[in-house]
């Protein structure tokens, strides 16, 4: 037995019994659905790449699978005042290289991060005005408005070694640069093909079980799929829902399903007084938007049958959603009832609004963007027909939709959010809160809808940093949303993964696939 | 002179009499499976909305709890999928039927205009000769070198999703092959005596190219219109799949076709499978036809 070897194993059964084979040579090839745009941590901000730079370096936040945020490489922190948090750091972690980690890695990274010319990370560092460094070990970060979102803010930003503050893109590709205090080492990089890393024997938390972690980027379906069932990879990511089947009935290799915080809804124009996708049976102008009335909203939502659509259009990879978030997510509250699938009532509640006959409206989706999105909408038609409305449904390619239904062009239409905070704030400040641009708010409120009560809620929620006193207000707001049926929750992307039989992870609500979470049931 | 005389006293190759055109046209087996075929396919588009069990463009007689169900089963209702549903629980057979009415009719529309537009122009190009000719059918190599599903992606990319953009789009890709062989076959016939002739009697150009050399320029257009029909449909088909064609309600065989692809790997092959059939039937008795009628106008082949 090697030395090395040796201090492994003893490290082993020192080690939690959570990873008990994790000082054996073995390798994990995980099948990423999306490609990532570059090895830069700071350079772009999409899920792909922020997934990836999390096996090669850490944040001074951990932000957990449910978005809970827990300690990384700040052991600790303090709020100092409303404008000033301390963060105490962990000691005897070391870079990939060897040299230690202290505060001026966590300053170089932030302001990097901040200043870098992409801007790719400012939604999370405009509030940073300074980072100081109180001491090797302790950092304060000074925000130029009070910012509830920090700790969020703060786990997406990668600390990368204060000796590569200046490297450009092109050196954290090739490797130099890439050097991290994270679980894995990186050996290699091919764009567009690979990601090839091995173990950081001294990781803070406790090594990983895999000596070698290929990350293989195939963004075909069928091609990830066919790879998984050759067994080329062990894990993939989204398993396409037409290839679930061939999984669970292939020998030795099984789905795995979680719950993403990815909510789809219907929309609807509730500003205008005529909306342009609405008429009379006959297509002659209503004279009025049936939409403005909540009862026709609270019909649209009876009317559909939210379980059918889960069942027969996701096939099982969603979950019914009845509001911005699941149970157990921050803001989420118990008093916004279910709304069952309900047609005859649903037609009651269109008479007593004053359609009796209905009326016919449009419904506009996209195509290719969110899992099934077309079918979704043209099953929500086939569902609007049989309370009386007349529906038409128009699907457009992604291109041409996104703009077009951000800004208000269409009368009912499908959206969908994905809460990367974990928390409603994220999504009730982009979807539901009054279009405002100096505030940030509202840019992807296409139905234009201005309550009075939901911003005033959501500017107290956003002012306090103080997570009891924001929790029930953002727990109103949800209350209030879908009391009055602003949206149409419709339901939960399930994240769908296709994994041999000795793999076991628990799908993240972002959507990541970290190797560090991924364990051998062997 | 009369012109009525001078139209008699035209020079032109002898006519084949029609009757006994129609029976050398089915002298051949395989043009009278053709032929057949054809009709049937034709009469079950046109009679879709009383052959078929349901309306598949009827959102309110499709139902989501229905969707891809085995060939033979029952709705709920007790209506019979003798080919299965798909996605949407619509029912194949009668999407079908449907869908064949919307690719005959893109297949037809834009064959024809095609060729009214491409004819017109390449005889225009082949009467007049000089500067007009040579910039027409410059156009014409130009448009031939590119492939026409990308002429087409181009045209749609433009002009936005839909049936009537799918037929404009299929005449811009496809009018120069009409206008290529209709300036060929006319610059043979213009060289020929009885268009000479007509000339030397101060025939208006109009009436020569209408009545003496469009006539005999025909026989070549007819067989490419056919031929035509069949790969405009086919394009039909393959944009639609691409989901540039109809509407997602209301669609053609190539989106069936489309619809049901993500779903082969699972077994779930009734979905693209038989609109698939359809088409292909649909192809080869166009074809079949036109191959014959090929044979059956080349006066090559006459004896």
């Amino acid at each position: 037995m090697t030395r090395r070897g040796f201090h492994a194993s003893v490290l082993a059964l020192v080690a939690a019994t959570a990873t008990p084979a994790f000082a054996q040579d073995a390798e994990l090839s995980i099948g990423m659905a999306a490609p990532i745009t570059s090895l830069d941590p700071h350079e772009d901000s999409n899920s792909p790449n922020n997934a990836t730079s999390r096996h090669i370096w850490d944040s001074l936040i951990n932000r957990g699978g449910s978005a809970e945020n827990k300690p990384q490489l700040a052991e600790s922190w303090e709020v100092v005042d409303d404008t000033h948090w301390r963060f105490h750091l962990r000691e005897g972690v070391t870079f990939h290289d060897g040299s230690a980690f202290d505060a001026d890695d966590v300053v170089a990274s932030l302001i990097r991060a901040r200043d870098k010319e992409s801007q790719a990370f400012a939604s999370y560092t405009r509030n940073i005005s300074e980072v100081i460094a109180e001491d090797p070990l302790t950092v304060v970060v000074e925000t130029a408005v009070p910012d509830p979102m920090i700790l969020n803010s703060l786990s997406r930003i990668r600390i990368i070694s204060s000796d590569y503050a200046e490297a450009d893109v092109a050196e954290f590709e090739n490797g130099p640069a890439a050097v991290g205090t994270g679980p894995f080492k990186l050996v290699s990089y091919t764009p567009g093909d690979r990601v090839e890393l091995e173990r950081n024997e001294d990781y803070f938390d406790g090594a990983s079980e895999w000596s070698k972690v290929t990350l293989r980027l195939v963004p075909d379906n069928g091609g990830r799929l066919a790879s998984l069932l050759a067994g080329d990879l062990d894990l993939i990511e989204n398993l396409p829902a037409e290839g679930v089947a061939r999984v669970e009935s292939s020998n030795g290799m099984k789905v795995i399903r979680g719950q993403s915080t990815r909510l789809v809804y219907l929309g609807m124009d509730v500003s205008r007084d005529e909306s342009p996708f609405v008429t009379a049976k006959d297509g002659s102008a209503l004279g009025s938007n049936p939409l403005k009335d909540a009862r026709v909203r609270k019909a649209l939502l009876m009317a559909m049958n939210r379980e059918a659509i889960v069942d027969r259009v996701m096939q099982k990879n969603g979950t019914v959603a009845d509001q911005y978030v699941a149970e157990g997510f921050f803001g989420h509250s118990d008093e916004v009832e279910h709304v069952a699938y309900d047609p005859e009532g649903a037609k009651a509640l269109l008479a007593e609004a004053g359609y009796p006959d209905g009326f016919a409206l449009t419904i506009h989706g996209p195509s290719g963007r969110y899992v099934n999105d077309s079918e979704v909408v043209q099953a929500a038609g086939q569902m609007l027909t049989r309370i009386g409305i007349d529906t038409k449904v128009e699907v457009l390619p992604w291109s041409v939709y996104s703009n077009n239904y951000s800004n208000g062009e269409y009368s009912l239409f499908l959206g969908s959010w994905g809460v990367n905070t974990g928390e409603v704030s994220n999504p009730a400040l982009a979807v539901v809160a009054g279009r405002d641009a100096d505030k940030g708010t509202g840019r992807y409120n296409g139905g234009g809808i201005d309550v009075p009560e939901i911003n005033d809620l959501l500017d107290q929620a956003t002012a306090s940093l103080d997570e009891a006193e924001r929790e029930p207000l953002l727990q109103e707001v949800s209350k209030l949303t879908f009391e009055d049926t602003w949206l149409l929750p419709m339901h939960y992307e399930n994240v769908v993964m296709g994994a041999r039989t000795g793999i076991e992870f628990k799908p993240r609500g972002d959507k990541y696939t970290l190797a560090y979470e991924v364990k051998s049931a062997e | 002179m009369d012109s009525k005389l001078a139209d008699a006293a035209q020079i032109a190759p002898p006519k084949p009499r029609a009757s006994a055109a129609l029976l050398r046209f089915l002298k051949a087996p395989t043009a009278l499976i053709g032929v057949i075929g054809l009709t049937l396919v034709v009469g079950v588009a046109v009679f879709a909305p009383i052959l078929s069990p349901q309306d598949p463009y009827d959102l309110m007689q499709l139902d989501i709890m229905d969707s891809r169900l085995p060939p033979g089963s029952e709705s709920f209702t007790g209506v019979p999928y003798h080919l299965g549903t798909d996605g949407q629980g619509r029912d194949i057979l009668s999407g079908i039927m449907y869908g064949l009415r919307t690719s005959l009719i893109v297949g037809i529309v834009s064959a024809f205009v095609a060729a009214l537009i491409g004819t017109t122009l390449g005889l225009l190009a082949a009467y007049l000769g000089g500067r007009g000719e040579a910039l027409l059918m410059r156009l014409v190599d130009l448009q031939l070198s590119f492939p026409t599903i990308l002429m087409a992606l181009m045209v749609l990319a433009i002009l936005g999703n839909g049936v009537t953009n799918v037929v404009l789009a299929i005449i811009v890709a496809e009018w120069a092959t009409y206008a290529r062989t209709a300036r060929g076959t006319a610059l043979v016939e213009r060289e020929k005596e009885y268009i000479e002739a007509a000339r030397c009697l101060r025939i208006p150009a109009r009436r020569i190219l209408l009545r003496h050399m469009l006539p005999n320029c025909l026989a070549p257009i007819i067989v490419i219109a056919t031929m035509q029909v069949a790969r405009a449909i086919g394009l039909e088909a393959t944009l639609s799949f691409l989901g540039l064609g109809a509407s997602v309600t209301q669609p053609s065989l190539g989106m069936l076709i489309a619809n049901g692809y993500q779903y082969l790997l699972s077994g779930l092959y009734w979905i693209s499978f038989y609109p698939g059939i359809a088409l292909l039937i649909t192809i080869v008795c166009i074809n079949l036809v036109g191959d014959r009628l090929r044979d059956v106008l080349n006066p090559r082949n006459a004896r």
